[in-house]
């Protein structure tokens, strides 16, 4: 069975790591943001595609995660789903991913 | 088949739901810096449970853009029934469109038969009031009277998982949503946590929880 990867990043990240992680759920820790960036993301790619871009949630598993969750959110394609931030600190996500239609 | 419906509240000038069913979807909302309800949605069908009653179902909501994580603290889910949830914002909203996914998953009023979750605590014993309703080892809700200090919640799963499973929670009332940014879930494959910081509010804590099975 092909599992989703980390195949992409932008901005201040360049750590990612995914954990127990499948095309339905998930765990991801993402490196805190390098000096002199206010934004970065992390995008993953799934095992196999969707026919729609599917339906993301996510929740922190950190406490540092908890108090920056203000500045995360996901978005997604039939391919990938991507984590941006605009907060310094290391993030712990637990994800979870339904398809739609 | 029947899809999901959304209708605006005086929290919001403007609504949009795309790609939804009643498991999940997108939700775009223009929200007003009043509180208010933002935006009620509507099931194609009802949820029920048949063993146990009329049960409500389960949802969580996740930001899609920064705007929708700036306000995290200040949107929830205020009311759901067999047919609908109501979005509602906390006044000082930002003006602006948020955009959010949501999951949801059924679950069961009574617990008839089977092995259900139970509750331990940690840090505070006071917590020992805590309760779980409509739970299974999938889905359900929790109520946790707060205190200020930290704190934590275990709930024992009915049946072991494999692996460790993925949790997500989302706020069903106006002071969880406030305190969202001191709160986080851990899991074994036993049971899940609730963590909480020190320096929440002494309010009632009230969420809403999927739990998926990985690998």
């Amino acid at each position: 069975m092909a599992l989703p990867t980390v195949t992409g990043y932008a901005g201040g990240i360049s750590t990612a790591a995914l954990t127990n992680a499948t095309d339905v759920a998930g765990i991801l820790t993402v490196s805190a943001l390098s000096a002199a960036h206010v934004f970065g993301s992390v995008t993953m790619t799934f095992g196999y595609a969707y026919a729609t871009a599917p339906i993301i949630v996510f929740t922190p598993r950190s406490s540092l995660t908890s108090s920056s969750i203000l500045n995360i959110w996901v978005t997604s394609t039939t391919t990938t789903f991507t984590i941006s931030t605009n907060d310094a600190d290391l993030i712990s996500l637990y994800y979870q991913i339904i398809e739609t239609q | 088949m029947a899809l999901p419906t959304i209708a605006i509240g005086a929290g919001s000038t403007a609504v949009a739901i795309t790609n939804a069913t009643d498991v999940a979807g997108n939700l775009s909302i223009t929200t007003k810096v009043t509180a208010g309800i933002a935006a009620t949605i509507t099931f194609g069908y009802a949820y029920n449970d048949i063993g146990g009653g009329l049960s409500a179902a389960q949802i969580i909501i996740t930001p899609t853009n920064a705007a929708a994580a700036l306000d995290m603290n200040k949107i929830y889910v205020s009311s759901t029934t067999t047919t609908t949830f109501d979005l509602s914002i906390k006044a000082g909203c930002a003006a602006s469109a948020h955009t959010y996914t949501y999951h949801i998953i059924e679950t069961q009023a009574g617990n008839g038969s089977g092995s259900f979750p139970g509750l331990s605590y940690g840090g505070v014993p006071a917590w020992a009031s805590a309760v779980v309703t409509q739970g299974t080892d999938v889905a359900g809700r929790i109520t946790i009277p707060m205190k200020t200090t930290a704190g934590s919640v275990t709930i024992t799963f009915g049946y072991p998982y494999a692996v460790a499973p993925i949790v997500t929670f989302t706020a069903l009332n106006v002071d969880t949503a406030v305190d969202i940014g001191k709160i986080w879930v851990t899991s074994t494959t036993t049971n899940f946590t609730l963590n909480f910081g020190a320096g929440m509010a002494s309010k009632d804590i009230f969420l809403m929880y999927h739990i998926i099975e990985t690998q």
